[in-house]
């Protein structure tokens, strides 16, 4: 069990940077994801982790107490040292050793006895449901059993820290959803560390207990999932989290009693506890950003709604999704859990949830955060 | 940073492939690169034999007397630019006729449903695996006429036709034989790029309305085009550096090609001018190079994308079938079997040219030394020869190194460069291993003889020696397995490796228990080629070996010389039976593939 941190770290490669001046603290015992779109820099970070890249000669990374790499002091630690294991997007099965081959060669490459090996991969195999496959070689395996087996095959080394990387991307959609539970049980029984690279915002919702978001080499925001999707640090992280996507909308905001009051159009709520930035007393345009289903929906014009006409509705069996063009032409997606019975070109009026209204200044950075 | 961080950054750095991808580039840069310096600073020296021709001059003087000779002199006409005319035309020819055989073959075995495919597919490789000069001395046996040839041909024996001397000797049935034996390039090149094309590729034109042969028109052949050129530039550079071709051909006629006008200077102790002929067919491999690299090389990468669904539907010959294919099958048999048996035919005649059931003799197999019986040549029959049985030792001991240290610097060659990709040491080793591929043989063997001539500094001088002869023909086919071992390796991802990096693998241990596994069919792929074509190997070792490294080919030279056919065609046929045997063997025991090496 331990703890990551890397300080200052940086990876590139010829002209392109991939990582940039990276801080991280990766808790013992927590399952942190590393979670961005392709090329924002999360695999090289869990490879710079595992050592099979090494930055570019800047930076700390620690592992527990131990250094595993220091520019300035010239440290370096080779990966079969750092007592991690890493379970590949590809699985990466060696298809000429059969399973319990694969499952045993770290131990043998450890010089574990053959009794030992034996009692080893027998147990990991029964805690993974593989038992009757060792026999089998690789090719003969689903998709499912070759992800366990290649779980397997780094859990049996007892690792302090377990790196995934999109593990359960080359997965059906229903076996997505058995492993997601599956992972998050081990995490709970193992207490290891595990440290999950994912691009889908979803498996980092449901699995992390902390989520780092990366964007172009850059940390964007690091904090618990809940945090993460009702407090976006910017809009990049509020528009990459999140489905159906944020809606993003021009608006104002002005200092009101108790507060700040936000205007969209002409729906206008009050942010309660709120401050301006930089203690504006006047107006301050923002982009205000309100998750679909932080909407209100009303069939009849309420105080502080804009008036809207349904664009289309699209079922989707427990919650209907709505496409509403605004009447200042700006198009919103509102998600109802009650069918309303609307049809197209109907009119409607929309509000909004206060402690759900988030908004960003013009470099997109959160203000007014409660 | 402080020394110990330096320290750290080396000793990162210093992974295997690093360490190995500087060792192999330096090895080759000394193996391709030096010996090119030398060759040229030869050529502006004053030899041994020449001193009295240069009045005044010690051997070792500077003189630019041979550049002269060769380029301006009175006799630059029948010195040089004659034969490198002959050259050009031949190999030129050479090339399209090969390409418009192989090419057909290709598109009818592919794209047609003509039946016996695979009989014929399987036929068609033989002209390669045969040596390129078997052809040539079938030719010569069917062909030749008493005014040239000194005796009569089968042809004209069978007939009573004496055929014209432009039918039996020179130009002509250079070029015929050449590119048959070269057809099989573009047989196995451009089937293979048809092969690879997307089916989706031709089923979208199709949906879009394109009639077959707008979809060949505008789809296949644009994606095979590349493959073709590159075919042809690779049958090209092989025709310019053949040897034994012409020399047969050729030599009776006094027509002469560049090939054999380096050899007649090198063994006629004129090493200035010799080297000079070296350097213009290196040019030309250069430019060759050049040429594959520049307009094919980018768009190669195309055709071999893909791979994930299968072949259009094939085309319909319908009535055509059965003409087609036994007209394939008659035309495979003429140039595989029935020279063989011509070959065979003239070793049981006693007198040469005398086709009677009653001149039938084994003399020249198994025969005693004599001076009186057939052409009283005071040799033993081939198979109680010494000097024949070592030869043929010697071609097999050859074939077997070759093939083993070919077969292992291919895989690591393959292992560099893919593990190092992207780098500039990955595509340097990748052209460098790749560049005796389109040097014109005789002149890669001219190469060897300038560099190990004498002693250079370390390296001592190895003519004369077995090692020489392993060595030349090593970087000579290393591109036949560094492409198998690049082709395998790119098969065998990083995270195969890496795991295993993770539970503390040494290298050695990766490579011996991940990498080697994985790559074993590859690996004996990659040892089937350097095998045959060190054991037909001609052009290259004709200039390194001496009669204690003598080859089997390279003897046959001193009967041929000699007009005593019948021992020649003997040793060809051993030659040849040796090839097919070991080539069916490995084929039955290891599941090889021919083709794959030849992934050019």
């Amino acid at each position: 069990m331990a703890s990551i941190v890397l300080k200052n770290v940086a990876k590139r490669f010829g002209s392109v940077t991939a990582v940039d001046n990276l801080d991280l603290e990766i808790e013992d015992g927590s399952f942190t994801t590393l979670l961005g779109p392709s090329g924002c820099g999360k695999t090289t970070t869990l490879r710079m982790i595992a050592g099979l890249e090494t930055p570019s000669n800047q930076g700390e990374i620690w592992i527990g107490d131990r250094c595993v790499y220091s520019a300035d002091r010239g440290d370096y630690l080779p990966p079969s040292q750092r007592k991690l294991g890493l379970v590949f997007q590809s699985y990466a099965l060696w298809p000429h050793l059969t399973v319990f081959d694969n499952i045993a060669f770290g131990l043998q490459i450890a010089k574990f006895s053959r009794k030992e090996i034996e009692k080893k991969v027998d147990q990991i195999a029964a805690v993974l449901f593989i038992g009757e496959l060792l026999k089998r070689f690789p090719n003969e395996l689903s998709g499912g059993q070759q992800q366990r087996v290649a779980i397997a095959r780094v859990l049996v080394m007892e690792p302090a820290v377990l790196l995934l990387d999109e593990p359960l991307s080359n997965l059906d959609a229903k076996l997505r959803m058995d492993m997601r539970a599956e992972l998050k049980r081990l995490h709970a029984e193992t207490k290891s560390t595990i440290v999950y690279v994912t691009h889908d915002q979803l498996e980092a919702l449901t699995m992390s207990t902390r989520i780092a978001v990366m964007n172009l080499g850059r940390l964007q925001q690091y904090e618990d999932p809940m945090s993460v999707y009702h407090h976006p640090a910017n809009t990049f992280t509020a528009d990459f989290i999140g489905n159906p996507k944020i809606n993003l909308m021009p608006a104002t905001i002005r200092p009101a009693s108790g507060g700040v009051t936000a205007e969209i159009g002409e729906m206008k709520v009050t942010l309660a506890g709120a401050e301006m930035p930089n203690g504006a007393t006047s107006g301050v345009s923002v982009t205000a950003g309100v998750r679909a289903e932080d909407f209100t929906v009303s069939a009849t014009e309420q105080p502080g709604t804009i008036r809207g006409s349904v664009y289309s509705v699209l079922p989707a069996g427990s919650q209907w999704y709505l496409k509403v063009k605004l009447a200042n032409g700006t198009m919103v997606t509102v998600t109802v859990y009650v069918d309303l019975g609307l049809d197209t070109d109907d009119p409607i009026w929309i509000g909004a949830v206060p402690e759900r209204v988030k908004c960003f200044d013009e470099s997109g950075t959160l203000i007014c955060r409660r | 940073m402080n020394p110990r961080a330096m320290l750290g950054t080396v000793r990162r750095n210093a992974t295997p492939q690093v360490i190995m991808s500087i060792v192999l580039i330096a090895m080759l840069c000394y193996l391709v690169l030096v010996p090119i310096i030398v060759m040229i600073q030869q050529t502006f020296t004053v030899h041994a034999m020449e001193r009295f021709q240069i009045p005044g001059s010690r051997p070792g003087d500077f003189t630019t007397r041979h550049w002269e000779r060769m380029f301006t002199g009175v006799d630059a006409m029948s010195f040089l630019y004659r034969p490198l005319m002959n050259t050009l035309i031949v190999s030129v020819s050479l090339s399209l006729l090969a390409l418009l055989i192989g090419g057909t073959l290709a598109w009818l075995v592919v794209r047609t449903d003509m039946p016996m495919k695979k009989f014929i597919s399987n036929l068609a490789i033989v002209p390669y695996i045969m040596p390129s000069w078997a052809l040539a001395l079938a030719w010569i046996t069917l062909f030749k006429n008493r005014r040239v040839g000194g005796s009569l041909g089968l042809f004209e024996a069978l007939t009573g036709v004496a055929p014209p001397n432009w039918v039996s000797f020179g130009m002509f049935p250079i070029i015929v034989t050449l590119a048959l034996h070269y057809f099989p390039f573009g047989f196995m090149l451009i089937g293979g790029a048809l092969r690879n094309i997307d089916s989706q590729l031709e089923e979208s034109a199709e949906l879009l309305g394109a009639s077959r042969w707008q979809v060949l028109k505008r789809v296949v052949i644009p994606l095979v085009l590349p493959v073709v050129f590159s075919t042809f530039l690779l049958t090209f550079s092989r025709g310019l550096g053949t040897f034994g071709t012409p020399a047969f051909l050729g030599g009776p006629v006094r027509f002469t090609v560049l090939s054999t006008l380096l050899h007649a200077n090198l063994v006629g102790q004129r090493p200035g001018m010799g080297y000079i002929v070296a350097l213009v067919m290196i040019m030309f491999g250069v430019l060759v190079l050049y040429m594959d690299h520049k307009i094919i090389g980018v768009r190669r990468s195309f055709v071999t994308i893909s791979g994930k669904s299968g072949m259009s539907g094939l085309v319909k010959l319908r009535a055509l079938g059965r003409p087609v294919s036994v007209l394939v099958t008659v035309f495979l048999l003429c140039v595989t079997v029935i020279p063989l048996t011509v070959l065979a035919i003239e070793t049981v005649m006693l007198i040469p040219g005398t086709y009677r059931l009653s001149n039938f003799s084994l003399h020249y197999w198994i025969g005693p030394v004599s001076h009186t019986i057939g052409l009283a040549t005071g040799e033993p029959g081939i198979l109680r020869n010494p000097a024949v049985m070592n030869a043929l030792m010697n071609s097999v001991r050859l074939g077997l190194v070759v093939a083993v240290i070919c077969g292992t610097l291919g895989m690591l060659v393959g292992y560099t460069v893919v593990r190092l990709r992207g780098t500039r040491f990955s595509r340097f080793l990748d052209q460098l291993s790749f560049m005796p591929y389109l040097m014109p043989s005789i002149a890669f063997g001219a190469i060897f003889l300038a560099l190990f001539a004498v002693r250079r500094g370390p390296i001592p001088s190895l003519y004369g020696s077995f090692t020489l002869l392993v060595i030349a023909c090593v970087v000579k086919y290393l591109p036949f397995s560094s492409r198998a071992g690049i082709g395998a390796m790119i098969q065998v991802g990083p995270e195969l490796e890496e795991a295993a990096i993770m539970f503390g693998a040494r290298w050695t241990k990766r490579m011996g228990r991940i990498i080697f596994p994985l790559q074993k069919s590859a690996f004996f792929s990659g040892l089937l080629l350097p095998f045959i074509s060190a054991m037909r190997e001609l052009s290259l070792v004709v200039l390194l070996v001496t009669p204690r490294t003598q080859t089997a080919t390279a003897i046959t030279m001193r009967f041929t010389d000699r007009g005593w056919y019948p021992y020649t065609n003997a040793i060809m046929l051993l030659i040849v039976v040796t090839i097919l045997v070991t080539t069916f063997i490995s084929r039955k025991l290891m599941k090889t593939d021919l083709a794959k090496g030849l992934g050019g």
